[in-house]
């Protein structure tokens, strides 16, 4: 590809700046064009994206250092987009995503390094909320013909947010890709942001866009001033920014449940419910349900429009619990497997995003999503099981790193597969690992190298919790303590797998991110509290041993 | 709760109730409004006079009902309530009406446009008696003089008995009251994201848990739709109609439901449904069962997996108020009333029709063993969304309090949304309820026991 077909436009603030920029990037030159001293970063953008000579364009501050190979970079990425059939209109190199993004889980993603710190993530391209607008590619074709416009306002300030916002809103995807990644050497000014934040227009102009009353940037959470919550119908951002990404690239996830017919009023409601949450998740993904057992000569008849019946050939005098699910793993083509226990329920109320991340979270991805214990009486035999439930444990997505430290926070309902991942589980471990199935998955999977942890914030899926007859309730622990030793055994002697067990994320966690915004809580950001004498101290403490010093 | 003042007395017999099922903390008015002073029996007495003077009833309504509107669905959902999250009320816990995914309505100012948009006439088959209020003074003389045919009918049972055809149906068996060769009707308001469940998990659960004739009716609230349906095979006893929604507009849930009624229900009672539901096997058996047992108005099934916590007498499972989510109703009553009341659009029809029916000294009974699943309530909602829902309990909320409380209830009302850290929210909804208000006349002094006001779009006490 010829490097000077993508223009790129510096905007820089004087003829020196603009002089300086050039004699850094002689390998750029050629592309190369100036918009010098201009009163504002919106009118750059506007002007870009009405001048009809260009089809892309790449836009970048004057102070930013870009690799050698930049430009035939950002050709790669737009024709990866062209390829995918996305309809896209902005890319940056650091942004928000919708939903939580490795091992962290966080929703900032940066290829870049700044005074701020460095990249959190590596190669694989994201769809964003919204993105920093250091280096931007547009794509000024598409941005005309849907009608991108942004407002007359001036200054230098939350031009990246609006323009992203008003690109969603109007149905093209935002991204944040590698292929921009530079260094930039200034760190912005935070007072500048929250100083433009307070501004009406900003407010008024977030109130015509989305339904939501606070986003997140990569500089924190902006939130609409009170004036502005007023009720129009219009879209979530998070489900606009996941909608417009959606791409050709057909994934397919293959929901397994696993009997043994014990309990068929229970597995009955498990498949109903997966009919639901499949209904619900519109075209983006091939959903395919899957029961999957080693008893033969069960009648699955009233399931058969529910689900398909795959039954394994498995010698009865071992516990085949979890040797079927190794058996399902080697027969399925589906690229994702999702494990339901027979007496779990999926929701469907967050399908359609979930099936939306799916399809846009790069091919090898883990997906956790939320579940949560339900209580409920044993069901009397043969009576549908839909006695009144009482909410109990929830499990955070969030959370799953806690899993490299020993810690089983993740059931095995509340994870997706890649099928690649579940195959490379030795055998063994299915015939001697009974109990701690999910922890096994969960732990296996993020030490396979190629998995992409994804958070996805909302509940997806019920577990049943009765006084009998589920093995979380076992009173004699001894079965589970005998799964745990066999796992802690297996990984031991696994060699191959990456070097993570142990690790402790979360204190060593990247501070620039911005407030969650969890489904189930409100957004409001909360001030910092001071830190307790006793932490404090432990604290300081930490922070002497990590810097050599005594005491 | 201390903060708001109480209006009247408590009669001993709510209070022994009261104590007997440990029910929480008291209404702040309403309930104790139609109890003060004379009690129970002075608002019995009341409605019984309201009902014998049929004349000066159906003007009142009437000239209620025929007044404009701005037709948008609506829904007692107290799930509000907990958006709403105002510190003078205790309801920590509620998630009044979680229970029923909304339809996307349209901005408040499409609304207007639509309610003073010409009506379709041509998409309104059927009895004029069942015709909702409408702008204009033609359709309002049909309306008017439609009401008051209906009200004669309240009278054919005794208050409080089930009426003399449902007495007789028990003899006659399961399908009695239904007459010959006639199907249940099953309504259902839907919108375009909810087609594949309807195709692929409703109709289906309808299948196999419907055992008797049934026909399937919808209608799609979002406009002309451009999906097709894929209707599964169903059992030769069932059957689908769909309705055209020929306004190109969007239809408010009681609107929608209005239409159904008029265009599809010929039977003694129909089944409302949302559309994002699974049907049980033997539920709906049930709901006409209690039905045909108690008397009932309404009949509210059971909600899986999140019950909505509101009370119901353990003993004669009376309510005061049903979801509209999964109801079963008497034809007869909702035609008495002309249907629901197309004021609210989205939010608290129900809530509005339930009291109705104790107004017409009629039943509200919640099923237990009439369960269905329907995937809605508390984990679901953000308070980081301006949602419909929130809107529209608030402007409903006033509604509901000017329309069975007047004045008082309205000024009440405000008092308690005054707390609502949304204000300017609260006074695009107070401002869209004044343009409705006007063509709403308050029913001051037919009040009820069960026709109580807890908090802010909340009307029950917490089981």
């Amino acid at each position: 590809m010829n490097c000077v077909e993508i223009p790129i436009i510096v905007a820089a603030r004087s003829d020196v700046a603009a002089s300086a920029f050039k004699d850094r990037h002689p390998h750029l030159e050629s592309a190369l064009k100036f918009y010098v001293d201009a009163p504002s970063y919106f009118q750059i953008l506007r002007d870009s994206i009405s001048d009809t000579a260009h089809d892309l364009i790449c836009i970048a501050h004057d102070d930013v250092f870009l690799p050698r190979a930049f430009s035939r970079r950002i050709r790669a990425l737009a024709d990866l987009l062209t390829s995918r059939e996305i309809r896209w209109g902005v890319c940056g190199n650091s942004g928000v995503t919708p939903f939580g993004v490795g091992l962290n889980g966080d929703n900032v993603i940066r290829f870049i390094a700044d005074p701020h710190g460095g990249s959190n993530f590596q190669g694989h391209m994201l769809p964003a909320m919204s993105v920093d607008g250091n280096v931007l590619l547009l794509n000024t074709k598409q941005l005309r013909e849907v009608g991108v416009t942004l407002p007359d306002f001036s200054g230098f300030q939350l031009y990246d947010i609006i323009l992203c916002l008003e690109t969603i809103s109007k149905g093209l995807s935002v991204w944040v890709a590698p292929h921009l990644s530079c260094y930039h050497a200034s760190g912005g000014s935070q007072e500048a942001f929250d100083a433009a934040l307070k501004s009406t227009a900003f407010s008024n102009f977030l109130s015509t866009k989305f339904a939501n009353t606070a986003i997140s940037t990569i500089n924190g959470t902006v939130a609409r001033v009170e004036e502005t919550h007023t009720y129009s119908r219009l879209p979530k951002l998070e489900h606009a920014a996941l909608k417009a990404a959606q791409s050709n690239v057909e994934t397919s996830i293959a929901i397994v449940v696993r009997t043994q017919f014990k309990r068929p009023e229970l597995l009955t409601r498990t498949v109903i419910s997966i009919n639901a949450f499949i209904a619900s998740a519109g075209a983006s993904c091939i959903w395919n349900c899957y029961i999957v057992t080693a008893q033969h000569g069960a009648d699955t008849s009233a399931l058969d429009r529910y689900a398909k019946t795959m039954v394994f050939d498995l010698p009865s005098e071992k516990d085949t619990r979890n040797m079927v699910i190794r058996s399902a793993a080697s027969a399925l083509s589906e690229q994702y497997i999702w494990f339901i226990d027979d007496d779990d329920w999926l929701f469907p109320n967050c399908a359609e995003q979930l099936a939306l991340t799916i399809n846009a979270a790069p091919g090898q991805s883990m997906f956790f999503v939320e579940s949560s214990y339900f209580h409920e009486p044993v069901p009397k035999s043969g009576q549908p099981a839909f006695a009144p439930v009482q909410k109990g444990k929830h499990f955070l997505a969030s959370e799953f790193p806690s899993g490299l430290n020993g810690v089983n926070s993740v059931p095995n309902c509340g994870m997706i597969l890649p099928t690649a991942a579940v195959r490379a589980v030795p055998d063994q471990c299915y015939e001697y690992i009974v109990y701690f199935e999910d922890f096994l998955h969960q732990l296996y999977a993020l030490l396979y190298a190629e998995v992409v942890p994804i958070v996805f914030r909302g509940l997806v899926a019920g577990i049943s919790i009765r006084p009998e007859g589920n093995s979380v309730t076992e009173k004699d622990r001894s079965k589970w303590n005998a799964s745990l030793a066999e796992l802690v055994s297996f990984l031991a002697m696994a060699p191959r797998t990456s070097q993570l067990l142990g690790l402790k994320l979360k204190p060593a966690a990247l501070e620039i991110k911005p407030a969650r915004i969890e489904s189930h809580q409100a957004p409001v950001p909360k001030q910092k509290k001071p830190l307790s004498k006793a932490i404090a101290a432990e604290w300081r403490r930490f922070k002497r041993r990590r810097l050599g010093l005594k005491g | 709760m201390s903060a708001l003042p109480r209006t009247g007395t408590i009669s001993q017999r709510s209070l022994r109730r009261r104590i007997a099922t440990r029910a929480a903390p008291l209404p702040l008015w309403g309930k104790i409004a139609a109890m003060s002073r004379n009690g129970a029996s002075a608002a019995l007495a009341r409605s019984r006079r309201a009902r014998k003077d049929h004349a000066s009833f159906a003007s009142l309504l009437g000239s209620h009902r025929g007044t404009d509107v701005i037709s948008e669905r609506g829904g007692g959902r107290g799930r509000a309530a907990a958006h709403l999250g105002y510190g003078c009320v205790s309801f920590s816990a509620v998630s009044t009406n979680a229970h029923r995914s909304s339809p996307r309505p349209p901005s408040p100012s499409a609304n207007c446009q639509a309610s003073l948009a010409p009506r379709d006439d041509h998409s309104i088959i059927g009895p004029p008696h069942a015709t909702p209020r409408h702008h204009r003074d033609r359709e309002r003389k049909v309306t008017l003089h439609a009401m008051q045919f209906p009200c004669v009918q309240i009278s054919s049972g005794l208050p409080g008995k089930p009426n003399r055809r449902s007495n007789s149906a028990e003899a006659a068996g399961f399908l009695g009251r239904r007459r010959v060769g006639e199907s249940l009707s099953i309504n259902i308001v839907f919108g375009n994201d909810h087609v594949p469940h309807i195709c692929n998990v409703l109709l289906p659960s309808l299948s196999t848990g419907v055992a008797h004739d049934a026909q399937i009716n919808l209608i799609n609230y979002d406009g002309l739709s451009g999906r097709d349906f894929n209707i599964p095979e169903l059992p030769r006893q069932h059957s689908v109609r769909i309705i055209p929604n020929k306004t190109n507009r969007v239809l408010g849930f009681a609107e929608s439901h209005n239409i159904l009624f008029r265009e599809c229900v010929r039977g003694d009672f129909f089944l409302i449904l949302n559309p994002d539901c699974v049907i049980l096997d033997g539920s709906i058996e049930r709901l006409i069962v209690r039905m045909r047992s108690s008397g009932a108005a309404i009949v509210e099934g059971r909600q899986w997996p999140f019950e909505h916590p509101k009370e119901y007498d353990p003993l004669t499972l009376e309510t005061p108020w049903a979801s509209g989510a999964f109801c079963l109703i008497d034809s007869q009553f909702y035609h008495s009333i002309g249907g629901m009341d197309e004021s609210y659009f989205l939010y608290m029809e129900d809530v509005d029709l339930s009291w109705q029916a104790w107004l017409h000294a009629r039943k509200v009974v919640y099923e237990p063993n009439a369960p269905v699943i329907h995937f809605s309530g508390g984990p679901f909602y953000r308070a980081d969304i301006i949602s419909a829902e929130e809107y529209y309990s608030i402007r409903n909320f006033l509604l509901l309090s000017w329309k069975y409380f007047g004045e008082h209830g309205e000024v009440k009302a405000l008092e308690m949304l005054s707390q609502h850290d949304r204000k300017a929210l609260l006074r695009q909804a107070i401002a869209d309820y004044k343009a409705v208000k006007a063509d709403v006349k308050p029913l001051v002094g037919k009040l009820h026991k069960n026709i109580k006001i807890t908090g802010v779009a909340k009307f029950h006490e917490l089981r």
